[in-house]
């Protein structure tokens, strides 16, 4: 993992000490809200429908396990005992008091922790993937370059005022574990002959409610390349993104509206001018950065082996374990989706349960995965039967990661000032139906994603089956999508037909699951039938 | 003063604060040309070059182009004097340094409402490290004019080797 240094350390304090200043400045009046907005936004504070809302980076999805105690600690101290992990690789804290926020911002600084740009119209927190480091089908571990954009993009005097927010992810294997093509930029690192990092870069993606696929810009551009190339690009779309409607002013609308071929030739005009000695000292760094994620790497161990458990045992390590790139090991993730659960919310007493499992079991360390779960990325073999003991006791064993109900969810109009529904009780009713049918018929191999607006924050668009919850005359109302993907076939789901009920939701997902089957040849996945035999088949069967 | 605006034209006494963390009631700066944001492209970089003074506007604290206008006209090579006006914070004068310009201009009104102590010790309050910066302006208070977080880990790292001939 990347461990502080004094100049990391004292960055995030001086940020620290700067917050509470402008905290104190909003407080005694000298700021107004509007002033206050951005400044608050630019370190994850949000004003929600009852509370205001903190929301805590978690760079690249990882965590040790001293940092999620304290993330543990937050929640019982200072919320409502909670934390809700989101698809971004954020913990979010919904009831949090204003005069509280610097004491948490203090605290988490003692751990080398932070909430710097997880919202505002800035460049946000970097995300990658959650099995980063372990993935057997990883050629470049993607978290150096996640950390290097990290450090780049913190505080960067140019990019805090935006038109619109601005995420970006960065991947390193041949699966695309963190919906890298629905971000404004989505990074694909490779090896290029000589063994040095080059990036694929897509643009321009997105969801909300213009959902955009990201457009490939540039194939290969080496690393000494990269952050000259995304400080152009970021500068000609801080000039030329629209400013007069919000909905539009996302990068994926500009490029849309100038053309992929303007954008790139204003982008090649903003290079030429650049000084790229001011960037030489970027590889330098990210060779200082991977040293350390090297270092943190384990050696292959000989005579570990999986011992003959529970069937319940193995039916959990086939569905949540994942082959680890190095002899003896495991990935495992644990499912914040048990039955009747809200999506991604874990308990401060179950986040301290994990620190200490991943302390005893995963070297100390945590990931935080897109689809809101936790993974421990390095158990041993051996290990793994006792791991699974404790995660029962814990209720935290749930077999269903990748599965439909492990569900995608918003906050929703719960919590969110931006929702025109709810998205928590239509999930949470999902999740124990489909629960209760995966057990009874067998794993259901499927993306199923809810977003309680349109602004999309639950990837609605992204799964095979999404579902938007819409404030229509004065009652909530859910429309399906169908077909949307997230990996590296990253494709937006088509709308199925006019909504339903929030008591209608689980049987017509339920229907929908049916004809799936019935129409499903072989092991095809959801997206094979779908692209096949197209909506129609499903539109019958619900609006029958 | 030519001005491709048509609401800043008419300044008179104001507040000066620069780079270097002076702060003083002043008169607006000499400027060849007010430019707005909208604008920029239909002046043209090019013809902003060989202008000494440029002021450039910011027409809301969420509005940033300014601070890419800024950084724009410096990787091009303006040498003369950026200076920023409008609608802008306390906390934002250290983006508006570290992206290129040299000093704010600051009407009565905007100075009263954050109070002077506010603008005067806004140098003082930021976080002054960056990891990576680009050129700043001559002059800038030392606090933020140290080499980037970069430069200075390598630095450091670099005096930690030992001689080349122990190697």
């Amino acid at each position: 993992m990347y461990a502080y240094d004094h100049y990391d350390q004292t960055f995030v304090e001086q940020r620290a000490a700067e917050f509470r200043e402008q905290i104190d400045r909003r407080l005694s009046g000298a700021l107004s809200e509007d002033e206050f907005k951005p400044l608050r936004l630019q370190n994850g504070l949000y004003l929600q429908l009852h509370a205001y809302m903190l929301r805590v980076a978690i760079p690249y999805g990882v965590l040790n396990s001293k940092q999620l105690r304290m993330l543990g600690n937050l929640a019982d101290r200072y919320d409502k005992g909670y934390g809700h992990f989101t698809t971004r690789q954020n913990i979010q804290y919904n009831w949090t008091k204003l005069s509280d926020v610097a004491d948490m911002i203090d605290a988490l600084a003692s751990v080398q922790m932070h909430a710097i740009q997880t919202s505002g119209n800035c460049i946000r927190n970097v995300t990658t993937d959650a099995y980063a480091g372990v993935a057997g089908d990883e050629w470049l571990d993607p978290r150096p370059s996640a950390e290097l954009l990290r450090q780049w993009s913190s505080l960067h005097p140019e990019f805090a005022f935006l038109p619109r927010k601005f995420k970006i992810a960065v991947l390193g294997a041949a699966q695309d574990r963190a919906a890298m093509k629905f971000h404004d930029i989505g990074l694909w690192a490779k090896l290029d002959a000589g063994g040095q990092p080059t990036y694929d870069i897509w643009v321009g993606g997105g969801q909300g409610r213009t959902p955009r696929v990201a457009r490939l810009y540039q194939e290969a551009v080496p690393l000494a390349d990269l952050l000259p190339t995304l400080d152009a690009m970021l500068r000609v779309y801080n000039l030329a993104g629209r400013r007069d409607n919000k909905y539009k002013a996302r990068i994926k609308i500009l490029i849309d509206e100038m053309g992929i071929e303007a954008y790139r030739e204003a982008v090649d005009e903003e290079l030429a001018r650049i000084d790229r000695s001011v960037f030489a000292t970027a590889v330098t760094e990210y060779q200082r950065i991977a040293a350390q994620f090297e270092t943190a790497q384990r050696p292959a161990l000989q005579g570990q082996a999986i011992a003959q458990e529970s069937p319940a045992f193995h039916a959990w390590l086939q569905q949540n374990g994942m082959a680890h790139k190095i002899d003896g090991y495991a990935a495992v993730s644990i499912s914040l989706k048990t039955k009747g659960a809200i999506p991604g919310d874990a308990s401060g007493a179950q986040m301290r349960a994990v620190a200490d499992l991943a302390e005893r079991y995963s070297a100390g360390e945590i990931r935080v995965s897109h689809r809101q779960n936790l993974v421990l990325p390095w158990v041993k073999l051996n290990d793994l039967g006792a791991l699974y003991a404790a995660l029962v006791e814990q209720d935290l064993a749930e077999a269903n990661i990748g599965l439909a109900s492990d569900i995608i969810a918003c906050p929703g109009l719960d919590y969110c000032a931006l929702a025109t529904a709810r998205s928590i009780p239509v999930a949470q009713a999902l999740s124990a139906r489909l629960r209760e049918r995966e057990q009874r018929d067998g794993p259901i191999d499927l993306s199923l994603n809810i977003s309680g607006c349109i602004n999309a924050c639950g990837h609605h668009h992204a799964a095979n089956i999404g579902i938007l919850g819409l404030n229509r005359t004065e009652s909530e109302t859910y429309q399906i999508s169908l077909g949307g993907r997230a990996d590296d076939k990253a494709k937006v789901g088509e709308i199925l037909g006019p909504g339903f009920s929030q008591e209608q939701v689980p049987d017509v997902i339920e229907t929908l699951l049916d004809t799936w089957q019935a129409h499903r040849r072989d092991n095809e996945d959801f997206s094979q039938t779908f692209e096949r035999v197209g909506k129609q088949p499903f539109k019958e069967a619900v609006y029958a | 003063m030519p001005n491709a605006s048509s609401n800043v034209a008419a300044l008179d006494l104001g507040w000066l604060l620069q780079s270097s963390g002076a702060f003083s009631h002043a008169a607006v700066p000499t400027l060849d040309l007010l430019v707005e944001p909208e604008a920029a492209d239909t002046l043209g970089l090019n013809n902003l070059l060989a202008l000494k003074g440029v002021g450039l506007v910011f027409k809301s604290p969420h509005d940033g182009r300014s601070f890419s206008l800024a950084r724009q006209l410096r990787n091009a090579g303006f040498s003369g004097q950026l200076v920023g006006l409008g609608r802008l914070m306390p906390d934002q004068a250290r983006h508006a340094f570290q992206s290129g310009l040299d000093a704010l201009w600051l009407e009565d009104q905007l100075v009263q409402r954050h109070g002077a102590d506010a603008w005067q010790n806004a140098l003082n309050v930021v976080v002054a490290d960056l990891y990576s910066q680009q050129r700043l302006p001559l002059g800038l208070t030392e606090r933020l004019a140290l080499p980037d977080i970069w430069q200075r880990r390598q630095n450091a790292a670099a005096k930690t080797l030992p001689p080349k001939h122990c190697l």
